[in-house]
């Protein structure tokens, strides 16, 4: 047991460089009724300093509940990002869900190779997009929180 | 080269050595054994002939004697026993009989009563021991004795003694007579001449010395003449011995053989000398054709060695035509033909790698394409679409958040927008499917059709809800080999069609089956739509062509060129087929389905 894990109702980390999309993620996690608090980094490497500070070190008052990443990001890509999370022990079982437009077959195939928990493509329709960042929340924020 | 293979060189000298041999050989061996049976014949006959003369004359002079001796015992037994009167008588024969040395004239017990010696010297002697006396028996019959020297002279001598009466007439020959007046001695070219008594002792011979010797002839040789004698009862033979070819005649008066001794060699010297000339001749022309047949292999060897470098010099991509010049026509031919296949292959070459450079160059142009294509599609699948995602949410937040604040127009106009960036966005998917399927690598694996069509018919009839459409298939499975991601997406947008465009009718139908069609596997997929106008059947597979309005039947007119494309890239064919208002067929194969 660690600080992150007896801490309940922490935040969510999005990584998102399009400020719009940003606008509309976060409607729609208050859409879902998900009152977490959003950490927002716009690109990869604001995303892992706001992880490790600069002798990386896990910097825990900062840990999320779940990272909501994009993979195309200026500076450090998602991927690059998601290996890096995944190469600090602490963090290799922290939720990553990839939120991104790509469905092209290279990114999901590699993102899970590096370790994605999940892969939600963005939908054209705000209708879909709000469903599945619901289900998605409700999945790794509440559904984590009872085990 | 290969060792096992002969040169030209050696070759050509043995032919031309064989063209030049056996001729000659054949000839020469002909012509020495005609020639040599010639001379042998000659040899004999000029020996016969030879042996022949001397016979004749030998027996005259032995007549003579005999003659001499037989007419002297009738003077001496006609009484007329003087001393004076005989030799009266001798001296006179003497000058006339030659070679009649001295006369005898014995008693029966063989005491001399008469001497020819001057001074009658012998007489009273006693010859009773004398061979000449003891064999002479037979009255009236001559008896030749052997040849001996006398004690008081240094001739050969033989005696001839005749019995008459009580008296024994004895003569004495002289040999070196005998030899003068038979022939003959000294000449060189002439074959030997001899004579030998029954016991092979010479009584003449053409080197005199041998019968003042008293030599005797080789034992053997006699052995074998009277061998043959005794045999053939003849007078003369002939037979080699050493190396020599010796005639006999036999003179039965004396129980002599004359000898005609040829030398074998020497007579035939010309024969030796024909063979001789017939060897250099033969070396000569040895000679003549390696000498021939090298300068003639070293002029084709040269000229093959000039070919070969050029054909090196081909074979390493040097096209330089050959320019020097040939000695036989055949090879100035080859020389022609090689320059002409040089450059044809260089030509070709030259065609070769200007094709390979603008294939290479047009392959680069291709790859980056390929890439750039790359990059775009990703860059479309991302980039895209999130103004779409903001042109929809925004829209979608005004209508919820501002309601109140907008009439109906401006929620219909809001509306509109979502509905075209929903739109856009599934025309975005569609081409980024369609290139996606141009570049996937297929991956082929055993596929039922048949199935797979009944779980896209069901995929499908979710995206219509509202259809009523019914599945018709075959019931056995239909096994293709193929892409299973590739075909599941092309069966997927037949049957979307199908049941899109069946959807107005009261009893909308979809088949999908399987025919043969000319020996041709084909799957087929149809429906009892609204079909189209088979004279717009062309643009059916063209992309972003549509047939029907957006508002008949929504679509992006991506679908059917999707499915041409992966037809397309299992190798087979796609037909469309149509009446309007009573359906579709769309026919495809699969390449060739035998492959695996």
């Amino acid at each position: 047991m660690n600080k992150w894990e007896e801490q309940l109702d922490r935040s969510i980390l999005l990584v998102e460089d399009n400020a719009d999309d940003e606008m509309l993620i976060v409607r729609a996690i208050r859409k879902g009724q998900i009152a977490n608090r959003i950490d927002v980094a716009h690109d990869g490497k604001e995303a892992l300093d706001f992880l490790l500070d600069a002798r990386g070190r896990i910097r825990w008052e900062n840990v999320p509940q779940v990272v909501l990443l994009d993979l195309k990001l200026p500076k450090i890509s998602g991927l690059e990002v998601l290996e890096r999370i995944r190469q600090v022990p602490e963090l290799c079982t922290l939720p990553v869900v990839v939120l991104t437009s790509s469905d092209e077959e290279r990114d999901i195939v590699q993102s899970y190779n590096l370790g994605a928990n999940s892969y939600v493509k963005k939908p054209v329709d705000t209708t879909e997009f709000t469903r599945a960042i619901t289900e998605m929340g409700l999945y790794w924020l509440i559904i984590n929180r009872t085990v | 080269m290969n060792n096992n293979k002969r040169t030209l060189q050696h070759t050509l000298f043995r032919n031309s050595l064989l063209l030049i041999l056996i001729p000659l050989l054949t000839l020469g061996f002909l012509v020495f054994f005609f020639v040599r049976s010639r001379l042998e014949e000659e040899m004999l006959q000029k020996n016969a002939f030879l042996a022949e003369s001397v016979f004749s004359q030998v027996d005259f002079f032995l007549r003579e004697q005999e003659s001499f001796l037989k007419k002297l015992s009738t003077l001496v037994l006609e009484g007329i026993l003087e001393t004076t009167a005989i030799n009266t008588y001798l001296q006179k024969a003497e000058h006339s009989i030659e070679g009649l040395e001295r006369v005898f004239v014995l008693d029966g017990g063989g005491t001399c009563v008469f001497s020819s010696e001057p001074g009658a010297v012998g007489v009273g002697n006693d010859f009773s021991s004398q061979v000449f006396f003891r064999e002479c028996t037979v009255p009236l019959q001559i008896n030749w004795s052997s040849s001996f020297i006398p004690i008081l002279g240094d001739s050969p001598l033989v005696a001839v003694s005749f019995k008459s009466a009580s008296f024994v007439f004895v003569g004495f020959v002289d040999l070196t007579s005998l030899m003068q007046s038979a022939w003959l001695s000294g000449r060189v070219d002439l074959p030997q001449v001899s004579i030998v008594d029954r016991y092979g002792v010479f009584v003449a011979h053409s080197q005199p010395q041998m019968v003042f010797q008293r030599q005797q002839v080789d034992l053997s040789l006699l052995e074998r003449w009277q061998e043959h004698r005794n045999q053939e009862d003849s007078l003369q033979a002939s037979f080699p011995h050493m190396d020599h070819l010796v005639h006999f005649r036999f003179v039965p008066r004396t129980n002599w053989s004359i000898l005609i001794e040829e030398n074998y060699a020497q007579s035939m010297k010309s024969l030796r000398d024909m063979q001789l000339f017939f060897f250099l001749g033969l070396l000569f022309s040895m000679g003549i054709s390696f000498f021939l047949s090298r300068s003639l292999s070293r002029r084709l060897g040269k000229a093959m060695g000039t070919l070969v470098n050029h054909a090196r010099a081909f074979a390493a991509g040097n096209f330089r035509s050959v320019t020097e010049a040939f000695p036989y026509t055949e090879l100035e031919e080859l020389v022609g033909a090689m320059n002409r296949m040089a450059e044809e292959i260089e030509e070709r070459e030259r065609n070769l790698e200007k094709q390979g450079k603008t294939l290479e160059i047009q392959n680069r142009e291709l790859r980056r394409l390929n890439l750039e294509l790359q990059a775009f599609s990703y860059s479309v699948s991302h980039d895209l679409r999130a103004p779409l995602r903001s042109l929809d949410g925004f829209s979608q937040a005004v209508l919820e958040d501002y309601s109140d604040r907008l009439d109906e127009t401006g929620k219909d106009f809001l509306r509109r927008i979502r509905l075209s960036s929903k739109k856009m966005a599934r025309l975005i998917d569609d081409i980024l499917q369609l290139s996606r399927v141009s570049r996937k690598e297929l991956v082929m694996q055993d596929c039922d059709l048949n199935q797979l069509s009944k779980h896209c018919f069901k995929v499908v009839m979710e995206w219509y809800p509202e259809s009523k459409a019914e599945f018709v298939s075959p019931p056995n499975p239909v096994r293709v080999q193929g892409d299973y991601r590739l075909l599941q997406i092309a069966m997927q947008n037949l049957l979307a069609n199908a049941v899109k465009f069946a959807s107005g009718k009261p009893d909308p139908k979809v088949w999908f089956g399987e025919e043969w069609n000319g020996g041709k596997r084909e799957f087929f997929v149809r429906d009892n739509g609204v079909g189209f106008n088979m004279d717009f059947v062309s643009k059916v597979f063209d992309p972003f062509q549509r047939l029907h309005t957006e508002k008949e039947f929504p679509g992006t007119g991506i679908g059917l060129s999707l499915v041409k494309r992966i037809i397309t890239r299992h190798g087979g064919d796609i037909r469309a087929q149509g009446e309007e208002g009573v359906g579709a067929t769309i026919t495809f194969s699969l390449g060739n389905q035998e492959r695996r």
